[in-house]
């Protein structure tokens, strides 16, 4: 083996990371979850059958405003995801189903475990924001 | 077949920049991760932190393991903060006594597991950052004050992991000629290569003939710097000889590395104290190739090997010692054998049911608590039961007089196994030749059968989860550009499997069914190193093939539950 100069190590590397690192950190920011402009709805969820089961189910959206009164008017689009990364999530556009309520006749679970229903609500005022709502669905039905 | 001739990959592995070209990579997917973790969407399906770690990393460390050796301690991102801390920390302190053993790991790793349970970490990206964080500042403080790589060897729960279970897999760094070690007086693969002391150059390989003999080497030069006598003009060395230094002991970190101050150090050498020609196998090595660079021989590759030889070897093994005289790595491998069993319970639906009905029996209500109970009962109550009873069954069945060096039949059968032959000191030197009546010896030495079933689990389950949501991280990523305004096109979220869900679970058994036919393999061969005659080897080894085909059945039957995913809500019930 013919010998070789000792290495010089790169002294620009450790500025180099840091601004790398601090420039990263500047544009990455804050990555909302979008529940934006809809505060002050509330959203009721019913499944059938009940308790949740894998498979397909009814699923009913109720929203309503802080008096209480019926929301109606709005799109929605219900999007069920489990809690663990790695797990393709169900997405059904939902019906008007009067009240207030939106209506999913075929949503299906595929996994028992811990899901969570998030809603996609937008109105044709411009309003838009994602309601959730945790839902335990068995693989089995309790005996 | 050796990784360092293969045309393209080994010329990047030769370079001495690839494993910081790799690491550097890593670092910037670690950094990403760490910032979506902590700012992003706390959805882990919707974020980097909760896809990457627990769905992608585990499925390819695992694959890499199987298929060619410990790739992600090779390209391990927390060492490169880690070399700024040798810099900036003083790096010289010896790692206490108390502690050079694997115990502290084996603790933290039951730590980890039941904390990933116990707080859901595969549901929560912004603990998932924070335990990443952990790592970087723990390899930062621990390999800042202590020499060699303390965190990697005794603390890096992760690296534990991919240490056990890399002896499975095909390829190992080791030395390709053993005769060249033997007339190398400087040791470079663990005291690192120095600049000529008097040139100031990269010294020149040492020949094996006396008239070519490199002058510095021929001094026994220690690594310290060398003065030309001031009569003589010779040169003359300064401090111990090369004797000395030449059979580190399990626990010395070598004096080499990169610690500041070390003057005229080129290359370092292995910091986990695996001098290479007594290393044997992949238990405590990284892959980081120091040695292969700081070989001035080019005598050290990536080797294709039979991973029955790291498995069953029982004689004495550079930087470990001998296996059966070390309970604690015995614990350890244990350890992740049944974690592997226990991570895929917590998916289950009738484990669920049984936690929910003990709960109730017990009266406990904290989940975390419930878990510390179940958790210390299956890695370490129900461990120590199994292999207990397992080795005083074999030592029943195996009769009187199974141990120590017994007669000469068992030295030949022993001899046989290690495959002795011309080149042979090498190959004959791991004989075990028994040494395990006790009870504590036989489970330390019969452990490592097991661990290709564990492994076998790991896999199966780890792929699992690769393979039906691999393609996730596809939208996560869209949606993670579209975020900070980069155009990425419609995020996709129905992409998911990776293959067709019918090829699951044949994929998952193979997994599992190949780890326990390794174990078995293994086993018996261990059966036939320390008892000798055949019908002794067979009554000792039943008992563990028992103890394997059972664990394995509990792993078919696992693998047929239907999963779910819980444990981020509703405490009650669990």
């Amino acid at each position: 083996m013919t010998p070789s100069p000792a290495p010089t190590r790169p002294r620009f590397m450790v500025p180099v990371v840091l601004l790398s690192l601090a420039a990263l950190l500047s544009v990455t920011g804050c990555r909302g979850d979008g529940s934006g402009e809809l505060r002050g709805i509330r959203m009721d969820v019913a499944i059938a059958p009940t308790p949740p089961v894998v498979g397909p189910s009814r699923v009913v959206v109720t929203l309503t405003d802080g008096d209480g009164a019926a929301v109606t008017g709005a799109d929605l689009r219900l999007e069920g995801t489990m809690t663990h990364a790695g797990m393709v999530p169900v997405i059904r556009a939902a019906s008007p189903d009067g009240g207030g309520r939106y209506r999913v006749d075929d949503f299906e679970f595929t996994m028992g475990g811990d899901w969570i229903l998030r809603a996609h609500v937008s109105f044709p005022d411009g309003r838009a924001g994602i309601l959730e709502r945790e839902v335990r669905v068995v693989s089995a039905p309790d005996r | 077949m050796d990784l360092l001739r293969v045309p393209v990959l080994g010329a990047f592995l030769r370079w001495r920049h690839a494993r910081t070209a790799l690491q550097s990579a890593a670092l910037l997917l670690a950094v990403l991760i760490l910032l979506d973790g902590w700012f992003g969407p706390q959805l882990a399906p919707r974020n980097l932190a909760g896809v990457i770690p627990w769905v992608h990393w585990r499925g390819f460390v695992v694959l890499a393991l199987l298929v060619v050796g410990n790739l992600f301690c090779m390209a391990c991102p927390f060492m490169l903060p880690r070399r700024l801390a040798k810099r900036l920390l003083p790096a010289r302190w010896n790692w206490p006594a108390a502690l050079a053993s694997k115990w502290l790991a084996v603790g933290l790793l039951v730590v980890f597991f039941w904390a990933y349970e116990a707080f859901s970490l595969w549901a929560s990206p912004w603990l998932t950052a924070w335990v990443a964080g952990a790592y970087f500042l723990g390899a930062f403080v621990v390999d800042g004050f202590f020499r060699g790589a303390a965190f990697c060897r005794y603390v890096c729960p992760i690296g534990q992991f991919h240490f056990v279970n890399g002896m499975v897999s095909p390829f190992e760094v080791r030395v390709r000629e053993p005769e060249v070690c033997r007339s190398c007086a400087t040791k470079d693969c663990i005291r690192g290569r120095y600049a000529d002391p008097v040139t100031g150059a990269n010294p020149v390989a040492g020949v094996n003939s006396v008239a070519g003999v490199n002058p510095v080497a021929a001094a026994g030069w220690s690594g310290r710097p060398l003065r030309p006598d001031p009569i003589t003009g010779r040169l003359a060395l300064a401090g111990a000889s090369v004797a000395d230094r030449t059979s580190p002991s399990r626990d010395r970190i070598p004096s080499s590395g990169r610690a500041r101050g070390r003057a005229g150090l080129i290359q370092g050498g292995c910091e986990l104290a695996l001098y290479l020609p007594r290393k044997e196998g992949n238990l405590d090595c990284t892959f980081c190739m120091e040695c292969i660079h700081a070989c001035p021989h080019d005598n050290v590759g990536i080797l294709a090997r039979s991973p029955l030889r790291d498995l069953t070897t029982g004689g004495v093994r550079a930087g470990v010692g001998r296996i059966r005289s070390r309970p604690d790595l015995a614990a350890l491998a244990l350890l992740l054998v049944f974690a592997a069993f226990l991570n895929a319970f917590g998916m289950v639906e009738p484990v669920f049911r049984l936690q929910a009905w003990a709960a109730g029996l017990l009266g406990i209500s904290s989940r975390a608590g419930f878990l510390l109970l179940f958790f210390g009962m299956g890695l370490i109550l129900l461990p120590l039961l199994l292999t207990g009873v397992t080795a005083w069954l074999s030592r029943f069945l195996a009769g009187p007089s199974s141990g120590g060096q017994g007669s000469a039949g068992q030295r030949d059968a022993a001899q046989r196994d290690a495959g002795q032959s011309a080149a042979g000191q090498r190959d004959a030197e791991p004989t075990d030749g028994g040494g395990t009546h006790g009870l504590v010896a036989r489970a330390s030495r019969y452990a490592w059968g097991l661990v290709p079933l564990g492994f076998g689990m790991w896999t199966a389950h780890y792929v699992h989860h690769l393979l039906i949501g691999g393609l996730t991280v596809v939208p996560v990523i869209q949606q993670y550009l579209r975020d900070l305004g980069i155009p990425s096109g419609e995020p996709g979220w129905g992409r998911g499997a990776m293959v067709p869900e019918g090829w699951l679970f044949p994929l998952e058994l193979l997994f599992l069914q190949g780890g326990l036919l390794v174990s078995l393999l293994a086993t018996w061969r261990i059966a036939q190193q320390t008892e000798g005659p055949r019908r002794r080897a067979l009554r000792a080894f039943a008992p563990w093939a028992l103890l394997a085909t059972s664990l394995a059945g509990a792993g078919i039957w696992l693998l047929l539950q239907p999963m779910e995913m819980r444990g981020t809500f509703f405490a009650p019930g669990l």
